[in-house]
């Protein structure tokens, strides 16, 4: 087991390599989301700096047409860079890198769809070589699909969630149509709050679109027990701060080292305050809940929305 | 490049006509759909679909769906667009060999298990690819192209200088939206209803939660105060109408309409308007002039504004709702014929909305123009005269003056 951390502050780098980990994700120009987009030179410059490191690099957009020819000599000059491989969730960049005979480890990164053992399986038989587990799936299920699948998986264990990504400039559309004005970027700090909901949302625009993502932090830090069979458990910095994102790698980092000596159960404890004493809002995402969909099941769910309301 | 004109008898004529792709969420939608002009519809089954509220079709309505279908040389197509659970996993190939061998013409689908297992069954129907996945490039069609798959429907997000470019090399067939709702997030990668109310986007829950309001908050500080504008997430309807020449010219093999949970009346006048536009363009694409009469038809079943999506650049504010002001309410559809009587003048309907003596009656059919006439009589199954038509589904005869056909429809002039 491995952990994976983005790297959102390309300085914490050398510290999360003293902390033992060897797995990054980096954000690019191309990117779906990331606050720092390394432009080729830095990757190579990193690549070269970090030689026993592994590098994925997140080409993990939907890509239009007209931008698929610069994808493509991004991929070409990406091939020059020593780097492990790619998390994409667009088939047209997994085409292009067997058009091109590259040896990317293709992370099929699609946020979303990856919900079935079969599915992946089917994945490995056309290119796919690793996956990203779907939050949006009970830890139980996870469990049973990393069993079931017969290619390395990646799980989030903390960090925000992705809730949804839109190619529409919706704060910018909203403060056209409102004339209130506010910072549509990731620094404006924005939450959304749907009426008569808890539930709370960071919502941010760039050139891509508007992306949400989840106020929350998914925590299993207490729950190595669970997912020790994975290849990759990911820790997601994106909207963390740079002291948070050094904490709680820095945390996981150590929990997992005690998970290999045996010492995991004694200490985990200690190693949830530390997570508490940063202050930041933890969730379970769907960790322990699921999902419905059928008629009969939504129905049976509002009905006892609206009796726990009376 | 996809040939698509040619000149007979001096004149330029389409060739490749598209297949115009209605939804139905019902049997009666299904056949009004084919009646008024379809090529071909998209119904969902009991299993394996989204819009799991929509009233799905079990698989005696998919072989009764494909048994009319026929009669019409049209084509029944069966979304299986859900992306799977390890709940879901069973009875796939079961329900999809019931489908070939019913004669269902093609699946949708969204997951890659069910497109591969359709493939290496050697089934007869053909494997589209779902919007779900939100294919946008090329390239990405090239990888669906090397599964075997037959065609792919392209992701809202296509804007047309991209779909030109896509027309142009594209190795499968292509399906594009020309009409409907739209999501206002990547399909297929939408979580908001599994987090606000726990339904499944991709297996059919979906909410709709972008059409809600959501206070927003900066810093911590509330920015839209309550005299503001709320904020919303929600997209107008798309329309095309006014570049399906456009489309035409460039090969596209088959126009969407999206809407399997619209009504009977949506889909009769969304099919009829644009078979009348396709076949008129593809007659005489040079002399083709889009009629405005058109745009007010579409308009009087839609329940949104409408706008032209993606086609020309990325959607701004005058797309998207941001209240409910600009949802309005459709035209009253309140019958539909189901006979007519030479001798007594008299239509057998059955009454869909509130209607009496005095209102004005709009008819529409798949076979002759559109008039209206006053209402004058009104008989129920009783031979008596009633005042007012308010019984949902009451048969009832009313006295019309011009002929009117079976599956005509009437809808109430304000």
């Amino acid at each position: 087991m491995e952990i994976v951390v983005s790297i959102n502050h390309k300085e914490l780098l050398y510290q999360y390599v003293d902390m033992g980990v060897h797995y990054f994700i980096l954000g690019c120009p191309y990117s779906f989301y990331t606050s720092y987009a390394l432009s080729i030179d830095d990757i190579k410059e990193i690549t070269m700096r970090y030689p026993q490191c592994h590098f994925y690099v997140a080409l993990n957009a939907l890509y239009d047409q007209h931008q698929m020819n610069e994808i493509e000599e991004f991929i070409k000059a990406l091939h020059n860079c020593c780097i492990h491989g790619l998390l994409f969730q667009d088939f047209g960049i997994l085409q292009i890198v067997k058009e091109l005979h590259y040896d990317f480890d293709m992370m099929y990164a699609p946020e979303t769809l990856n919900t079935n053992s079969a599915t992946l399986n089917t994945l490995m038989n056309l290119g796919v070589k690793s996956a990203f587990l779907s939050r949006v799936i009970p830890l139980q299920e996870q469990i049973l699909i990393q069993h079931e699948v017969s290619m390395p998986l990646m799980l989030q264990v903390h960090g925000v969630e992705y809730i949804a990504a839109s190619k529409r400039k919706l704060l910018t559309n909203y403060k056209e149509a409102s004339q209130v004005d506010f910072d549509i970027s990731l620094e404006g700090d924005l939450i959304l709050k749907a009426k008569d909901s808890s539930y709370e949302f960071q919502i941010y625009e760039d050139e891509k679109g508007t992306h949400i993502f989840s106020q929350t932090r998914l925590y299993m830090l207490d729950l190595y027990n669970h997912f020790h069979q994975f290849d990759y458990i990911y820790i997601e910095t994106f909207m963390m701060s740079e002291e948070e994102a050094r904490e709680v790698v820095s945390i996981y980092s150590d929990a997992l080292k005690s998970y290999q000596q045996g010492s995991y159960e004694r200490y985990v404890k200690e190693y949830m305050e530390l997570l508490y004493r940063l202050k930041t809002p933890l969730d379970r995402g769907f960790l322990f809940d699921q999902t419905v969909y059928k008629l009969e099941d939504m129905r049976k769910m509002d009905n006892e929305k609206s009796e726990s309301n009376h | 490049m996809r040939k698509v004109s040619q000149i007979i008898d001096g004149k330029r004529k389409i060739i490749k006509k598209p297949e115009l792709l209605a939804p139905a969420g019902n049997l009666e939608k299904l056949k009004t759909a084919i009646i008024y002009g379809a090529d071909a519809v998209f119904v969902g089954g009991k299993e394996f679909s989204l819009r799991s509220q929509a009233s799905n079709f079990t698989i005696d309505d998919i072989k009764e769906a494909v048994e009319f279908a026929n009669q019409y040389h049209a084509h029944i197509h069966v979304t299986c667009n859900i992306i799977l659970h390890q709940e879901n996993l069973e009875g796939i190939k079961t329900y999809l060999q019931t489908l070939d061998d019913i004669g269902v013409s093609a699946i949708i689908v969204a997951d890659p298990y069910i497109m591969m297992i359709a493939k290496e069954m050697n089934l007869r129907l053909e494997v589209h690819v779902s919007t779900q996945l939100s294919t946008l490039n090329l390239k990405a069609i090239q990888f669906y192209q090397s599964m075997g798959m037959d065609r792919v429907v392209l992701g809202r997000e296509v804007t047309f200088q991209d779909l030109k470019t896509i027309m142009e090399y594209s190795p499968v067939d292509v399906e594009y939206f020309i009409h409907g709702a739209m999501c206002i997030h990547y399909s297929g990668r939408c979580m908001l209803s599994n987090y606000l109310s726990r339904r499944d986007a991709n297996r059919g829950g979906c909410s709709q939660s972008c059409r809600w309001y959501y206070d927003l908050y900066s810093h911590g500080q509330l920015v839209n105060k309550e005299d503001d504008i709320p904020f919303s997430m929600s997209s107008k309807d798309m329309t095309l109408v006014e570049h399906i020449g456009e489309l035409i010219e460039l090969g596209v093999d088959s126009f969407k309409i999206e809407g399997r949970m619209k009504s009977l009346h949506y889909i009769a006048t969304v099919v009829s308007t644009y078979r009348k536009i396709i076949d008129a363009y593809c007659e005489d694409p040079d002399h083709f002039l889009l009629d405005h009469s058109y745009q007010q038809e579409l308009l009087k079943s839609a329940n949104r504004a409408l706008c032209h999506g993606f086609f020309y650049e990325n959607p701004t504010q005058q797309e998207q709702l941001f209240n409910m002001r600009d949802e309005h309410p459709t035209q009253e559809f309140v019958m539909r014929v189901l006979d007519y009587d030479e001798k007594t003048k008299l239509a057998k309907i059955e009454q869909r909305n509130y209607f009496k003596k005095g209102d004005r009656i709009e008819i529409f059919s798949p076979y002759h123009p559109h008039f209206s006439f006053m209402v004058e009589e009104i008989y129920n199954e009783e031979n008596q005269e009633v005042q007012v038509a308010n019984h949902p589904m009451e048969i009832l005869y009313v006295k019309i003056d011009f002929r009117v056909e079976r599956h005509d429809m009437g809808r109430k002039i304000k």
